[in-house]
């Protein structure tokens, strides 16, 4: 397997996002650089420029016709991937944390942070996916913490646009109605003192991985909110993604990025860990990044993943066919009854 | 549905070169000589004059179309051009940008039960240094239990044979088994301890000297076999880490002999005994360790 080394970042890296179809793999990091790359060769389309600072979150819609971004500079915006024009710009009081399409692709989700007095929160928008359109500007909705629970770090749609599911700083998961904003449930997955670092759906919206700095990562059910696996490691996980085709998940993270520099790579553990997804075994780790993996995420079809590290660098694995041949005996024996 | 035809086109510099050097005075020189060979290659022979010398180039290609089908909109994308600081730059990965990374060797395995083995190897090599009265580990001076740098009585008993003894206490201080053997062990055969090479159950990967064992050398073989089938065949009896087919280097056409490694010995084993003389293609295949066990 050889990685492709992916160098348009300056900065850390943030969010990696396939489109639908999986040929085209966004990237943001803590610098003013959005790009595009091709996934299959990694060559890079273009750079969207004109956002005024970090950028945390980046999302396209269905039809691959606009993408959605967040950023330090306390804006959220549309641009068209196309041609990498900005198409319309929604400003908040914060920083915007999380942008993400409903799976129709109709409604954007778009998280705030809460700091400098402000509650931060969640506001859903209607978006057309026409680059010539007038978007929206106001929310159709907006979603406040309820009380007594910690702030949103992270949200998603769950299957068919139905709920909203949102990770909190305080390992706990909430359940949102999609249509009308109101609070279902919650449910503490993680550990209470450690913060959840990534959430993502799986392929079919119907659970979600999340991944915290209490070194596991955890798949919980949309439906009933229930904890279905958990995958134990030895070092604060940064990103978990669920992959299709095989039944994997990988994990990214090690050390802490204020650590790093005191110790050597090799302790540091930014490795991308492979667990098979209901057995909760480590099956395999792929090295290669020097500094803690920030963000690792699964192409469509199952075929390779992406992961985006502290130091900067993106690596796209495409898999040799040895893995997808390997199955566990007891799937072995289940294929030959 | 849309279908891309890409054309391995070997030679297209080839001829850009000699078109941009103009060499049309001396048109008998810069005519490439182009024959067909009976295995699909072309060979291009060209000849061109330099500071009075003449010379000849030889190349060998040959051209492979790969079709590859995608979906309608993925085709259409792979047409736009580029913007932001990618605007006007040709076509194909820039190489600021984009490079291929080393090969790593990933294969997906189960930890089973050698972690546990690695960690009593840990604990007891944690262990050693610290209790002395683990085997080999003897003062020179009291035979004690203990190295001889340790000894309690070294001030005592050690004047009379410090000046002769220099030289074997700097041996004398490394830890037991490294002194007991002693001299230069070469490198396929370090780290040769019970629970063997490779990392954390093999999940990191690594070529070992266990590969041996694991790998099949299949010679015989059809011109025509894959990787696919051999894949196919030999999939039948477990896991499959890897499968080389040797191929000639200038044609590209297989050799008749392949490489199947395996994550198991067991398997390897059992595919060695079921597969040695199985026909395939008119063949009769023969399979053997790669590298026969002592």
């Amino acid at each position: 397997m050889r990685p492709i080394l992916l160098q348009g970042h300056e900065r850390p890296l943030t969010q990696l996002k396939y489109n639908r179809e999986g040929d085209l793999l966004f990237s943001v990091a803590r610098d003013k650089t959005i790009c595009v790359w091709y996934s299959h060769n990694g060559e890079r389309l273009g750079t969207l420029e004109g956002s005024g600072g970090a950028n945390f979150s980046v999302d396209a819609d269905p039809t691959t016709t606009i993408v959605a971004t967040g950023s330090a500079d306390q804006t959220a915006r549309l641009w068209d991937i196309k041609t990498g024009k900005t198409i319309h710009s929604w400003n908040f009081k914060t920083t915007v944390k999380r942008v993400e399409f409903s799976p129709d692709g109709t409604k954007l989700i778009v998280l705030s942070e809460k700091m400098m007095g402000y509650p931060g929160g969640i506001s859903v928008f209607n978006v057309k996916a026409d680059v010539n359109a007038t978007q929206e500007t106001e929310p159709i909705m907006d979603i406040k913490p309820e009380e007594g629970a910690d702030k949103f770090s992270f949200a998603v749609w769950s299957y068919g646009g139905k709920y909203i599911i949102t990770a909190h700083a305080d390992g706990s998961l909430s359940k949102y109605d999609g249509a009308t904003g109101e609070f279902i449930a919650s449910t503490q997955i993680h550990e209470e003192k450690f913060p959840i670092t990534d959430l993502q759906p799986s392929p079919d919206k119907t659970y979600v991985i999340t991944s915290s700095k209490d070194k596991t990562a955890r798949l919980t059910d949309v439906d009933s909110l229930k904890l279905l696996k958990t995958y134990k490691t030895d070092t604060s996980m940064n990103s978990a993604c669920i992959t299709s085709k095989k039944d994997f998940v990988i994990l990214g993270g090690g050390q802490d990025a204020k650590d790093v520099t005191t110790t050597s790579s090799r302790d540091g553990k930014f490795e991308a860990r492979f667990y098979h997804k209901i057995f909760e075994d480590e099956v395999g780790r792929v090295k290669g990044h020097f500094g803690p993996l920030n963000c690792v995420v699964a192409h469509p079809n199952g075929g390779s993943y992406a992961s985006g590290g502290e130091e900067g660098y993106i690596r796209i694995h495409h898999f040799d066919p040895s893995y997808f041949d390997f199955t566990y005996d007891v799937e072995r024996f289940a294929a030959k009854e | 549905m849309q279908t891309f035809h890409h054309q391995d086109t070997g030679s297209e510099d080839f001829r850009q070169n000699t078109m941009d050097e103009k060499w049309a005075d001396d048109d008998e020189f810069s005519t490439p000589q182009i024959t067909q060979n009976a295995d699909g290659t072309k060979t291009i022979v060209t000849h061109r004059m330099d500071d009075g010398k003449k010379y000849k180039r030889s190349v060998t290609i040959k051209n492979q179309s790969v079709t590859e089908k995608v979906l309608n909109c993925v085709a259409e994308r792979s047409k736009w051009t580029k913007y932001g600081k990618e605007l006007g730059a040709p076509p194909g990965p820039n190489r600021m940008t984009t490079t291929i990374g080393e090969d790593i060797v990933f294969v997906l395995g189960l930890k089973s039960d050698q972690p546990e083995e690695e960690v009593e190897e840990e604990e007891a090599a944690a262990a050693a240094p610290r209790v002395g009265e683990d085997k080999g580990v003897k003062c020179r001076l009291c035979q004690g239990p203990h190295f001889t740098s340790k000894c309690p009585y070294k001030e005592t008993l050690g004047g009379s044979t410090a000046a002769g003894g220099m030289g074997r206490s700097l041996g004398g201080d490394e830890p037991a088994g490294a002194a007991k053997t002693g001299g230069y062990v070469p490198p396929h055969l370090r780290n040769k301890g019970p629970g063997g090479p490779g990392g954390p159950g093999g999940a990191a990967g690594g070529r070992s000297d266990d590969d041996d064992e694991l790998t099949l050398r299949v010679t015989n073989l059809s011109e025509e076999a894959t990787d696919d089938d051999l894949r196919r065949m030999f999939g039948k009896y477990g896991m499959i880490n890897r499968v080389y087919v040797a191929k000639d280097r200038d044609t590209g056409r297989p050799r008749g002999f392949a490489f199947v490694t395996y994550t198991l010995k067991s398997h390897a084993q059992a595919a060695l005994e079921a597969m040695d003389g199985h026909g395939f293609d008119n063949l009769i295949m023969k399979v053997d360790y790669s590298k026969k066990r002592n």
